[in-house]
């Protein structure tokens, strides 16, 4: 998968948070994190991850992972990338 | 005695220990110790008031909680990520002067002084009077704490030791009816616990205690209280990092871990508990929900060193009051929950029916609990305290309204709640608080939140609003939007739904539990 492509599918996925909280894709600054921009507080954050996995048929581990490693959105598509290739 | 002599006491035995590690920084007992004496002289001292601290795992949001409590005064944390009006609330309720601020949250104090028509004592640190001469602050009297004068009057300055009837915190719990009630909690309530967890434990001065609380959470005075009272150093985990807290246990060799069973949740879910992850580990103490024998059981195969325990105990009850200690070969549970053990010495409990009679061994009641770590009322809520305290020959009792039996060896379990509150992340949720937010703002009663088990590893609320369904797209972002301005963001429904009726049940009343499936079918 492209990365162009798999940034669209996160996107997808966050689609409804972004329209609730109304905030545009193209406020969201990708090498920053997602916290940090306003658009995920810790648990919301988390189910995220979780819709992420379903969607990429992948499974985190962050026993060796800080938080601020992938909470961008340019981060998480290399980790995503990681384990497609 | 009083709840800052045991940080005193370390400190004059070992003043270059450290103390605290918070934002990538250590600080010793003494470096603390000076920062809190900076501030305790120039919050007013003397007189026993409420003073708020508007900090967040910050170096001075744990020498403000010291520095208000060597001034004889009780602190009331005031978590920057709250809506401004409740903060107004919290801080107009206690009838507070004096507000320490980290320069951080300036934006928030802005925000909360335009609600409030009063003028107030604000102390500021690392900032000087020039730059705190802003429009918004005028008429205020500001003060800049960390000045060479008041460092000078700091050292002078001899510290009253006497105030274990004092308060020593104000926090704030959901309250049913809109408002949240204030929990005041004194220095002898505090005292009585810290003794308990030091006779039951063998902490050490070389210990390092995890912080994983908020301060606006009572469980963060065991941190602070217990790790100091030991003389250890106490790692306040970034807020960020407590989504993934595995790295910086393990690279801060953490070796007594306190937190939300629903931490170890996520951990488990996003595979943190692998065996032997953690140790260093010695004791692995859960409070503030309910604890899975299944997640219990994860965690000490993790921790494989530790001591795991459960402990219980409702803010009224002073950060905990009961402890069960895991053991994988003789374990207690019912419903595949842990058993909350045993009640702490210096206190204690009876299950009621709801006559206030004994049940017998074996059945569920009414925990009801008395002693010297509970409160005697809510403050200034006469209606709170009438319903939620009770005088049982001379004795004050508390009612948990959480419903609980023992067995033949005294060991209690959870087995449920009497009412609708839930626990999200270990907070203290009133769904009729929610209800009551939504009601007022739509002028329509018929509203009831519920809260909904997704699955093994997350729930969500979902607020159900009696009315036209095609309302439903129109109305739910200014429904979500008015929650967010009244509530904290643990309170704030995910969901809105509109419903042309509720379900009813045979008394003419609306059935939660089916409620609570027709929303499950629409929405998950």
């Amino acid at each position: 998968m492209k990365p162009e492509e798999i940034k669209s599918k996160l996107f997808k996925l966050m689609q409804p948070r972004l329209q609730r909280l109304g905030i545009q894709e193209s406020d969201i600054d990708e090498h920053e994190s997602l916290l940090g921009q306003g658009v995920f507080d810790s648990m919301a954050f988390i189910e995220f991850i979780t819709q992420m996995e379903e969607e990429f048929d992948i499974e985190m581990d962050f026993e060796e992972m800080d938080a601020s490693d992938f909470t961008s959105v340019s981060q998480l598509i290399n980790i995503i990338n990681s384990f497609l290739s | 005695m009083n709840i800052y002599s045991y940080f005193e006491k370390a400190y004059k035995s070992n003043p270059g220990n450290l103390a605290l590690f918070v934002k990538d920084a250590g600080y010793s007992y003494k470096q603390i110790y000076d920062y809190a004496a900076q501030i305790a002289v120039s919050v007013d001292a003397g007189k026993s008031s409420f003073t708020g601290l508007l900090a967040h795992r910050s170096v001075l949001a744990f020498a403000g909680v010291l520095g208000i409590l060597r001034s004889g005064n009780a602190y009331v944390p005031l978590n920057p990520g709250f809506p401004p009006e409740r903060l107004a609330f919290m801080i107009e309720f206690p009838e507070m002067e004096t507000i320490i601020v980290e320069e951080r949250y300036l934006q928030v104090l802005e925000k909360i002084l335009k609600l409030i028509n009063k003028k107030f004592r604000l102390v500021f640190t690392g900032m000087t009077e020039s730059e705190l001469d802003l429009p918004f602050l005028h008429g205020h009297t500001v003060i800049a704490a960390d000045t060479p004068v008041n460092s000078g009057k700091a050292l002078h300055k001899s510290v009253q030791s006497e105030f274990s009837d004092h308060y020593a915190y104000m926090l704030f719990t959901s309250g049913s009816t809109g408002k949240p009630k204030a929990v005041a909690v004194k220095h002898k309530n505090v005292m009585c616990y810290v003794e308990n967890m030091n006779n039951m434990n063998s902490f050490s001065s070389s210990d390092r205690f995890s912080n994983t609380f908020d301060l606006t959470f009572d469980l963060s005075v065991h941190d602070m209280f217990v790790s100091w009272s030991n003389g250890a150093s106490l790692y306040c985990i970034p807020e960020d990092a407590l989504m993934a807290p595995a790295k910086f246990v393990r690279n801060h060799e953490l070796t007594c871990w306190f937190s939300v069973p629903s931490l170890a949740n996520v951990m488990d879910r996003f595979r943190m508990l692998k065996p032997g992850t953690f140790p260093n580990i010695r004791y692995s103490l859960f409070c503030g929900e309910p604890l899975k024998e299944s997640l219990a059981e994860k965690w000490q195969k993790a921790a494989p060193n530790s001591i795991l325990k459960n402990i219980y105990g409702p803010a009224e009850t002073t950060i905990g009051i009961s402890e069960y200690e895991y053991q994988p070969g003789k374990r207690k549970s019912a419903n595949g929950i842990l058993s909350i053990g045993k009640i702490f010495s210096g206190n204690k409990s009876k299950i009621v029916d709801e006559h206030l009679n004994e049940v017998n061994t074996g059945q569920t009641g009414e925990l009801l609990l008395c002693g010297k770590q509970v409160v005697e009322k809510y403050w200034n809520n006469h209606e709170k305290t009438a319903g939620a305290f009770v005088d049982i020959k001379q004795e004050k009792w508390y009612k948990t309204g959480d419903l609980v039996k023992a067995d033949d060896e005294d060991d209690l379990f959870f087995m449920g709640r009497k009412d609708f509150q839930v626990k999200i992340q270990g907070n203290r949720v009133e769904l009729n608080e929610i209800d009551f937010v939504i009601s007022q703002f739509l002028k329509n009663d018929n509203v009831l939140t519920i809260f909904l088990q997704k699955d093994e590893y997350s729930s969500m609320l979902v607020a159900c609003i009696n009315d036209d369904p095609e309302n439903e797209i129109k109305q739910t972002t200014e429904i979500i939007n008015e929650c967010k301005k009244k509530l904290p963001a643990y309170m704030v429904p995910e969901s809105i739904v509109f419903l042309e009726s509720f379900p009813q049940n045979k008394n003419g009343k609306t059935d939660r539990n089916k409620l609570t499936e027709i929303v499950r079918s629409k929405l998950l």
